[in-house]
C-alpha cells in the first residue's frame, strides 16, 4: 500500500503513485472477467483503458471527495477497488439508468393499460394533463406501497432482471395513478429506487453476472446423490444469498446465534446506527424471503444458513492453511 | 527525458477540483474535511457548517454530506465555489467538536446555500424519495453518516475529571514537599510544583510512583481553563498541533494537545501581570517555537 495515497489525491496531487495503485487494482478485478478484445489475457492497454473509463464514470470529483472521506489509504483504497468493480461489471451490463428504463418500456409496452407518447408513460384511461406536480416523494410512497416479489436472480440469464414482469406493471400502475403522465427517466428512477437496481453495486450486491462467493467451493462439498426437493431448496438457498448486500452475507451466519448490535459494529467496524440498521434488514429480508422462497421456505432459510456456515468453515480452513478464499 | 506515462497524462488532462486546503474560522456554507483518530478507531467525514461558529465555544453545527448519486427527502444538492456536486443530508444536522475539522475544501454556491436552508428550515422538500422501508438501501447510507458525525461529537481530547484526590491533596494531607515529590520523579522542583497545583496531569509512570510516595494513587486529571480549551479547538491551529503530534508524540494529537494545555497553564500560574490571558497568542507563541 502506498503511503500517502489518500492525502496525495485529496491535496490534487495526481502522480504515478495513484496510477499504479490504479493498475494494481484493476489488474486483480478483471483477471477472472472476460477480456474485451476476447484474448486470453488483458493487455496492458486493455487495463489502462478501464482505469482511465472507471474515473471518467464516477468523475474527478468523486475521487477527490473519497479522498476526503476516508480515514486512511486503506480506505481509499477500498474505495477504488470498488469503483473499478462497478465499471467491470457495467461494461458487461450497460448502465443501470438506460437499463431500467428499457426494461419498463418492455413490461408497460405488451400491457394495453398503459400508453406512451413524447417521451412519456400514462394509465390508457387517463385523460389528465401531462403536469405532473414534481413531487417524488408521493411517487415513491405509491411505489413502495405495492407489494412485490423478490426477483430470483438467475446467474445463467442473458438479461439482468430487475423485478417480475407484473410486478413491474403494478409499481407503474400505481405511480402512474398518482402522478399522471410521468416522463420515461422519471418513472425510471422510481422503479430503480423501489428494486434498489440504484445502489446495486454501492452496497455490495452479487452481481449477476458474478458466481456466489464461497458458493461454488461449498457446492463440492455436496454429495452427489442429492434428492430433487434438496436440489431446489439449494437453489433457493443460492438465490436468497443473492438479496443480500456484502456486509449482511458476513453476518448472516453469527445472525442466527442472537449476534448483538454491539458485535455487529465490532464485527464489521461500524457504528450503533448502522448496525441496528443491518440487523432490521436481515431480519425484514429472511422474513421475507422465506415466504418468497416457495412451499417450504423455512428448509431453504436452513439451506441458506448451512452454506453461510460451510462458507465460514472453508474461509477459516483456507486461512489455516496460509491462503484466504478473499 | 523521461517520458510521462500516457495513462497518468490522460488522468491529469481531466479537470480535477481545486481544494483549498486551509484552516479558516468555520462559517456558514464552508465545505471542510473533519477527521479524528483515537488509535483504536478513526473517522472521517466531509461537512457543510450550517452555522457560522460563535468564539470561545467548542462545537460546530454541521450536516453530512456524500456523493452526490443518494440522499433522501431532506438531501439537497449542492454545488461549490468549485464545482463539485455533492449531497447534503440536512436531515442529519448536529454539532461536532470543532477541533475535529481538518481542512476546509471549498465553499458552498450562494444559491446552494439558500436551497440548503430552504430544506432544512422549512417545508421545502429534499432532492431525493424519502426512505419508508428499512429495506430500502439509502438506510445503510444515512446510519452511517450518522455514526460518523455521532463519533465526531462523542470524542474529546480533554481529559475527563474523575472522583479522587489531586497530587496537590494528597501532598498536604500527609506532609511531602515538593522537593520530596521532584527526587521521586526526577523532575525539577518548578515542575514538581506544577503537578502539585494541578497545572498538568501526572503521566501512567509517576502516578505509579507517586501511589507509593503518597500512599494513594492520584487522579490522571487536571483542570483547564475552557477558554484555553476552546482556543485550541480553533481549527486554524490544527496542521501545526498534527505536526508535534507526528515529531513528539507518536501522531497521538491526544496526548500533544494535553501537553501543550498543561504547559500553558503552568505559564499562566507564573503570569505576574494583571488581566487575563491571552490564549491564542499564547498558543501561537509556543507552537512557533516548534
Amino acid at each position: 500500500m502506498t503511503v500517502g495515497l489518500r492525502a496525495a489525491v485529496a491535496a490534487g496531487q495526481i502522480d504515478e503513485h495513484f496510477v499504479d495503485t490504479l493498475r494494481t487494482i484493476a489488474r486483480q478485478e478483471s483477471s477472472s472477467k472476460p477480456t474485451p478484445t476476447g484474448s486470453p489475457t488483458w493487455s496492458d492497454e486493455d487495463v489502462d483503458d478501464v482505469v482511465f473509463d472507471t474515473v471518467d464514470r464516477v468523475t474527478t470529483t468523486n475521487v477527490v471527495l473519497a479522498a476526503e472521506r476516508a480515514v486512511n489509504d486503506t480506505e481509499f483504497a477500498g474505495w477504488l477497488r470498488g469503483a473499478i468493480r462497478t465499471e467491470l461489471a457495467q461494461r458487461a451490463r450497460n448502465t443501470p439508468a438506460g437499463l431500467v428504463i428499457r426494461t419498463v418500456d418492455d413490461a408497460l409496452a405488451e400491457d394495453g393499460q398503459f400508453v406512451t407518447e413524447v417521451g412519456m408513460w400514462r394509465l390508457a384511461d387517463d385523460d389528465r394533463p401531462d403536469a405532473w406536480d414534481g413531487d417524488r416523494n408521493r411517487l415513491a410512497c405509491a411505489a413502495w406501497d405495492v407489494e412485490t416479489r423478490t426477483i430470483h436472480r438467475d446467474p445463467n440469464a442473458e438479461k439482468v432482471q430487475i423485478a417480475w414482469r407484473d410486478d413491474t406493471r403494478a409499481v407503474c400502475k400505481a405511480v402512474l395513478a398518482s402522478s399522471g403522465p410521468l416522463p420515461k427517466v422519471v418513472l425510471g428512477e422510481i422503479v430503480a429506487e423501489r428494486f434498489n437496481v440504484t445502489y446495486e453495486s454501492r452496497f455490495g450486491y452479487l452481481a449477476v453476472d458474478t458466481e456466489v462467493e464461497g458458493v461454488d467451493d461449498v457446492a463440492s462439498l455436496r454429495t452427489t446423490d442429492t434428492a430433487p426437493l434438496e436440489v431446489e431448496n439449494e437453489a433457493a438457498a443460492r438465490w436468497m444469498l443473492t438479496q443480500f448486500t456484502s456486509e449482511e452475507r458476513v453476518l448472516l451466519h453469527a445472525f442466527v446465534h442472537g449476534i448483538t448490535v454491539r458485535e455487529i459494529a465490532e464485527r464489521i467496524g461500524c457504528g450503533k446506527d448502522k448496525a441496528s440498521a443491518i440487523r432490521d434488514r436481515i431480519t425484514e429480508k429472511l422474513w421475507r424471503l422465506a415466504e418468497l422462497a416457495g412451499d417450504d421456505g423455512q428448509t431453504a432459510t436452513a439451506h441458506l444458513l448451512r452454506i453461510v456456515g460451510q462458507v465460514e468453515d472453508v474461509r477459516h480452513s483456507s486461512k489455516d492453511h496460509g491462503h484466504a478464499l478473499d | 527525458m523521461p517520458s510521462i506515462d500516457p495513462l497518468l497524462q490522460r488522468l491529469r488532462q481531466q479537470q480535477w477540483p481545486e481544494v483549498a486546503h486551509d484552516n479558516p474560522t468555520p462559517s456558514v456554507g464552508q465545505l471542510w474535511r473533519a477527521f479524528w483518530s483515537t488509535g483504536a478507531r478513526s473517522v472521517a467525514c466531509t461537512v457543510v457548517v450550517v452555522a457560522d461558529a460563535t468564539p470561545g465555544t467548542r462545537l460546530v453545527d454541521v450536516v453530512p454530506t456524500t456523493d452526490d448519486e443518494i440522499g433522501d427527502d431532506r438531501a439537497v444538492k449542492v454545488t461549490t465555489a468549485n464545482e463539485m456536486t455533492i449531497s447534503a443530508w440536512t436531515g442529519l444536522r448536529r454539532p461536532i467538536y470543532k477541533f475535529t475539522l481538518d481542512h476546509r475544501l471549498t465553499d458552498v454556491a450562494a444559491d446552494s446555500i439558500t436551497k440548503l436552508f430552504s430544506v432544512m428550515n422549512g417545508p421545502t422538500r429534499g432532492d431525493w424519495t424519502p426512505i419508508v422501508d428499512v429495506l430500502d438501501d439509502r438506510t445503510l447510507e444515512r446510519a452511517d453518516l450518522a455514526d460518523r458525525l455521532t463519533a465526531l461529537a462523542d470524542v474529546d481530547w480533554v481529559p475527563t475529571r474523575t472522583v479522587g484526590r489531586t497530587v496537590g491533596k494528597l501532598a498536604i494531607e500527609i506532609g511531602v514537599e515538593n522537593a520530596t515529590i521532584a527526587a521521586a520523579l526526577g523532575i525539577s522542583p518548578g515542575d514538581a510544583r506544577r503537578l502539585r497545583q494541578g497545572g498538568r496531569p501526572p503521566t501512567a509512570e509517576e502516578i505509579r510512583i507517586l501511589t507509593v510516595v503518597l500512599g494513594s494513587a492520584p487522579v490522571a486529571t487536571a483542570a483547564f481553563d475552557p477558554e484555553l480549551v476552546a482556543a485550541l479547538d480553533e481549527p486554524g491551529f490544527r496542521q501545526q498541533l498534527v505536526r508535534r503530534a507526528s515529531t513528539r508524540f507518536g501522531d497521538d494529537e491526544v496526548a500533544a494537545r494535553v501537553e501543550l494545555a498543561g504547559e500553558l497553564m503552568a505559564m499562566s500560574f507564573r503570569h505576574r501581570d494583571p488581566g487575563a490571558t491571552n490564549w491564542k497568542e499564547a498558543i501561537r507563541d509556543a507552537l512557533a517555537e516548534d
